[in-house]
């Protein structure tokens, strides 16, 4: 891996450990069908609500389950902490009192 | 301190010679490029710049400012159709304090959505299956968050950390980019190479839980 200035000039060069996998989400979906079979692999449901050991469908269905994991991304619901913020801007509150704004 | 974003895409087959593994990133002031070679002579490819919130992404003409930048940067952009190009803004989440919560067990950006500066954040959601599954095979399922987040949640936050730091030498202030590119130059490989083994070396979570 070779990290470099605009004109080449390198800052710093390291061996990569291994070669580059290129996994598409296709071949990620299509691994999972063949771990899972087509019976245990559902696609395309609209999750309405999750609660541990359940899970509710938009459309009613309950699911039962002994775990439940969520890979919702960044704004998955369960994910109840700080909101995403873009590239890593920090804000900076202050006080808001008679006669002032905010700043931020 | 600056948002950033731009555009990546996977290129179709390059003329010429393969670069034999090679990956390079590019940094220039407020914009890098960074290429990746992929089978078939293909390569994955990067524009990231410093841009307002507001900006629109840049488009073709954008990458055109990919002239004068090393040669495998304009290779690949020629190899690249048009409308193969994704834009994309940079989002991220400060370091989780859990990885579970209300009996609910979170992976991938869910858990530790991090910038792209270390190529980790994919990685570390199948890093993160991977000890899910190591974990289920061995514990009841009570156990499985407690232990999870046991495994996981110092490494993600690790992750979360440094590659918030890695946006600093292209998209931060001046003179923390000046700083950043003379440490990044003076850190000995016997210092840097172990750190990086370690990163990208998945620990053996079956062994752990055993």
């Amino acid at each position: 891996m070779l990290l470099a200035t605009q004109d080449g000039a390198p800052i710093l060069s390291r061996p990569l450990p291994d070669t580059a996998l290129l996994a598409t989400r296709t071949a990620l979906q299509n691994a999972l069908l063949v771990a899972l079979g087509p019976d245990r692999l559902r696609l395309g449901c609209e999750v309405g609500d999750v609660a541990p050991g359940r899970v509710t469908l938009v459309s009613g269905e309950v699911l039962a389950c002994d775990l439940v994991v969520d890979a919702g991304g960044i704004r998955a619901p369960s994910n109840t902490g700080a909101p995403p913020s873009y590239g890593g801007v920090r804000r900076r509150a202050g006080a808001v009192g008679p006669g002032r704004g905010a700043r931020a | 301190m600056g948002a950033y974003g731009g555009v990546l895409a996977l290129s179709g087959r390059v003329a010429g010679l393969g670069l034999d593994g090679f990956a390079a990133e590019y940094w220039g002031r407020h914009q890098r490029f960074g290429v990746f070679e992929l089978p078939d002579n293909r390569r994955y490819w990067f524009l990231m710049r410093t841009q307002p919130v507001t900006a629109l992404m840049p488009d073709r003409a954008a990458c055109a400012a990919a002239e004068g930048w090393p040669l495998p940067i304009s290779a690949a952009i020629a190899a690249t159709p048009p409308d193969a190009l994704i834009p994309f803004v940079v989002h991220a989440k400060p370091p989780p304090k859990t990885l579970c919560a209300l009996g609910i067990t979170r992976v991938g950006d869910a858990a530790h959505a991090m910038e792209p500066n270390l190529g980790q954040g994919a990685c570390q959601g199948l890093e993160d299956a991977a000890a899910l599954q190591a974990i289920v095979a061995a514990v009841a399922p009570a156990r499985v968050a407690a232990l999870y987040e046991r495994l996981r949640l110092k490494r993600v936050r690790m992750f979360v950390r440094e590659s918030a730091l890695g946006r600093l030498g292209v998209h931060g202030p001046r003179p923390v980019q000046y700083l950043m590119r003379a440490t990044l130059r003076a850190i000995p490989m016997g210092l840097s190479e172990p750190r990086l083994r370690a990163m990208h070396t998945m620990p053996d979570y079956a062994a752990r839980v055993a």
